[in-house]
């Protein structure tokens, strides 16, 4: 469901402005970080910490993740798309050593807040709190985006701006404004994805690497730009990555990558996604 | 022909290296002429096939784990594994570049990537094998190679003879084909030419040079370890062509050394600082964000700017 | 005898039908076209027969072989080989450079790895650069080249391919009065010197008129004439269509 999260956030992004942020995972793991930080100063006992650090955290990151729109990438529109994949690249590369820097090279974790720390029982198995509240959120996540981008105005801009940016342009629509958006609610996802995850595990360095590729596998997989492509993409690779670990703990991403072979030799444009060229 | 001057000028001075500098300087050198070939062989790729790869450590991780392994555990001699290592590291280059030359730009980026790190966790979580964090150390080298001179001399070598087969390659009618490729995938496909083939072989020949690369590091070291795959160490090449000029053959190998002795002196600096740690990604990133708004041909293409204005 | 001929070829986009049932062949050695207003199909149907796109139905033949929904490279191997509206040339490589290339491909020497590509082959580059007119800039790079010759350099890359059948979208499309004229006269003499067959689309009519030996009228994404020139400048539909008269 994390992986759902993000990966719409990077398919949005990609079928708005045609471009692939390699940095979409260090939004994510600059905003577990976030999560830590703000739970850790507000202290870990107090009821309200996670739920603020949960609101605080992925807002921040979407207005970073604008600002850095504007810094960059909105030069680079029109380039060679080799350098908007280095920049986002190089990117990458500044995050990680920020986060370094700011927060080193420890293992950090935030704990789970008393309401969803427990189990529950559904179908006579015990299944954490925690994992149904991510299922709701994520279901009611995807179910906004929808809303969003089908139900409304500014969806429907959106939408159109994918189609046709010139003509959209033309219409006296401000499309630069209408990047800028996108990307940060792009990265406001990945914000929201990184706070979600901060309970989970532990916060560590290399998380927005690890989770890109995984990222990566779910895009290709359900087809790069299409939104019910990523929740598809994400499910199936959440199915196999669990099962892989149970039967080959160790190589459970050789088998997401196998797995994508596959989609990739029978469908090279992902299970949802269109051929590039018939789009022409 | 003045061109050809400077070049035998460059290599007459390397040669003499090690009689006017400390041996300290001369281990550096060596790391540079490691990472020119490095470089350049991700420049074919990048420069003139137009095939963007975030992968390259994992063919440079590669030919020095192949080499490490054989000499280690199968106990062969050095010399044959050093011959294996760069066909090892081709082989899987074919294995993984033939699902990724099936798709365009973005993908192929994303799959390099993806397929890099994939083969790094296998390394790093295949402790028995591998050593996993930890890597192999004491790899057992030629006695000759101990003395840094001597191995300078067989690196230079090595890299004279790498980087001449590649400018071949480069100035070839397949060298043209991958160009017109780079230039014009739909005119060179409706004259005939089937991409995908091309885009294989120049991934296979970029991953051969890749674990040359990997495999001339290994006596630097006497050790391998995992972040020999990791994905920064992808990001070294693309840092070298970007600074150096990707449309020169040579540019990379300039940015190669530059990169090397821009990394000697951050650590310096970051040590004078009083910082415990190297914060040296967050220098190449910024460099790299800095040269794509700037000087996007890097410093050859600033080079042939001043040349035309004046 | 037909060199290349298409059977009710069909192509649709999204509930749009581009061409819609097209059948039309060329014939060895002749200098055909094919006009019809924007949106007509010719372009698409340019791509169906080349393997751009997959036609929904319909077959296409070309020179005994069954072509249909074959890759772009395999079509130009058999000998089928176009250009595009928008020239596509190697615009980072010098115009020599573009030329050999191909020649050394279509040679079967672009698997050569180690041998200097800049000295073999240099004959027919030439003379194929000197057939598009392009001798006194060889060494310009492709992408600083004017439209026309922009234009002259794709016609050269694609006869370096030696064609069976050269499909042209557009040879003059951007092109002065006089590179239009030279362009012309070019086409006409690799018809009748180098009797290499060609079709081609145009939007200029008084080209189409003064070069086709046989003209078809796409409108809608169908064939709705076909002709000697005399016959299409007469033919009823085609003058409603094109001058708005009524039946």
């Amino acid at each position: 469901m994390i992986l759902f999260l993000l990966a719409s956030g990077l398919t949005l992004i990609f079928g708005a402005l045609r471009v692939l942020n390699f940095a979409h995972g260090s939004f994510y793991m600059i905003s577990a970080y976030l999560s830590y930080a703000v739970v850790s100063t507000l202290g870990e006992s107090s009821v309200a910490s996670f739920w603020v650090a949960l609101v605080v955290a992925p807002i921040a990151i979407g207005i970073l993740g604008g600002l850095v729109e504007l810094a960059f990438f909105r030069r680079i529109y029109a380039r060679e798309l080799e350098y908007q994949l280095l920049l986002t690249y190089g990117l990458v590369l500044i995050f990680s050593d920020v986060v370094r820097f700011i927060w080193g090279e420890d293992y950090r974790s935030v704990s789970r807040p008393a309401i969803l720390g427990g189990r529950a029982l559904i179908a006579g198995k015990p299944v954490p709190v925690y994992i149904i509240f991510l299922i709701v959120v994520a279901g009611l996540i995807g179910a906004g985006l929808w809303l969003l981008l089908y139900r409304t105005k500014l969806g429907r801009t959106i939408r159109a701006v994918v189609y046709d940016r010139h003509m959209v342009a033309a219409l006296g629509i401000n499309v630069p404004r209408m990047y800028s958006l996108v990307f940060a609610l792009g990265c406001w996802l990945a914000g929201l994805a990184g706070g979600l995850m901060a309970p989970m595990g532990s916060i560590t360095l290399g998380m927005d690497v690890e989770i890109i590729v995984e990222c990566f596998v779910v895009v290709v997989v359900g087809g790069m730009g299409s939104i019910l492509g990523a929740l598809l993409g994400a499910l199936l690779i959440g199915e196999i990555y669990a099962f892989g670990i149970l039967i080959v703990p160790r190589f459970a991403l050789a088998a997401l990558f196998f797995v994508m072979t596959v989609v990739l030799i029978v469908r090279p444009w992902g299970l949802l996604g269109k051929p590039e060229k018939e789009r022409a | 022909m003045a061109r050809l001057v400077g070049l035998g000028a460059l290599v007459a001075v390397l040669i003499a290296l090690p009689a006017i500098v400390p041996a300290f300087y001369v281990q550096l050198t060596t790391e540079i002429l490691v990472m020119a070939v490095f470089s350049v062989a991700t420049n074919l790729l990048f420069g003139y096939a137009g095939m963007i790869s975030f992968g390259q450590a994992a063919y440079y991780g590669i030919g020095a784990y192949t080499l490490a392994l054989l000499v280690m555990t199968v106990g062969v001699p050095f010399a044959v594994g050093f011959v294996a290592a760069p066909l090892v590291a081709a082989l899987f280059a074919a294995i993984v570049g033939f699902f990724c030359v099936r798709l365009t730009i973005i993908y192929f980026a994303m799959l390099t990537l993806g397929f890099a790190q994939l083969l790094y966790s296998i390394v790093f979580q295949w402790v028995s094998v591998t050593g996993g964090d930890d890597g192999l150390h004491g790899v057992p080298i030629p006695d000759a190679f101990h003395q840094a001179t001597t191995y300078y001399y067989f690196t230079l070598a090595t890299t004279i003879v790498s980087l001449g087969v590649m400018w071949r390659i480069v100035q070839s009618p397949f060298g043209y084909a991958l160009r017109a490729i780079r230039d014009n995938r739909e005119r060179a496909e409706f004259n005939g030419v089937n991409l995908r083939h091309y885009q294989l072989i120049a991934f296979t020949i970029a991953g051969f040079f890749c674990g040359l690369a990997g495999a001339l590091f290994v006596p630097v070291n006497k050790a391998v370890f995992p972040n020999l795959l990791f994905w920064s160490k992808s990001a070294e090449p693309l840092f070298a062509i970007l600074l150096g000029g990707i449309r020169q053959f040579l540019g990379p190998a300039v940015g190669a050394a530059i990169f090397i002795l821009l990394e000697q002196f951050t650590s310096k600096f970051w040590y004078l600082l009083g910082l415990k740690s190297v914060y040296w990604p967050i220098v190449m990133g910024s460099v790299i964000v800095i040269l794509i708004f700037t000087l996007p041909r890097g410093l050859a293409g600033l080079l042939a700017r001043v040349r035309l204005a004046r | 005898m037909s060199l290349l001929r298409a059977e009710s070829v069909w192509k649709s986009f999204g509930g749009v039908q581009a061409v819609s049932g097209v059948d039309f062949e060329v014939r060895p050695g002749e200098l055909a076209c094919i006009i019809g207003p924007n949106g007509a199909g010719k372009t698409t149907f340019f791509n169906l027969i080349t393997g751009y796109y997959r036609p929904d139905r319909g077959r296409v033949i070309f020179d005994g072989h069954d072509i249909t929904g074959l890759p772009p490279h395999r079509t130009a191997r058999v000998g089928l080989v176009r250009s595009f509206q928008k020239s596509h040339v190697f615009s980072e490589m010098t115009v020599a450079e573009n030329i050999r290339t191909m020649v050394l491909f279509r040679k079967h020497r672009s698997l050569n790895f180690l041998a200097k590509a800049s000295r073999l082959e240099r004959e027919e580059s030439e003379a194929v650069l000197d057939m598009v007119g392009l001798t006194g800039s060889t060494r310009a790079v492709a992408g600083t080249l004017s439209a026309g010759d922009r234009k002259r350099l794709e016609l050269g890359i694609t006869l370096a391919a030696a064609p069976k059948l050269l499909l042209l979208d557009e040879p003059t499309c951007g092109m002065s009065p006089t590179e239009t004229a030279s362009t012309i006269e070019l086409i006409q003499r690799l018809n009748q010197q180098q009797k290499l067959t060609l079709l081609f689309t145009e939007h200029k009519m008084d080209v189409v008129f003064a070069v086709a030996e046989r003209i078809a009228v796409l409108h809608f994404g169908r064939l709705i004439a076909e002709g000697k020139p005399g016959e299409i400048r007469a033919n009823e539909e085609v003058r409603r269509i094109y001058l708005g008269e009524a039946s």
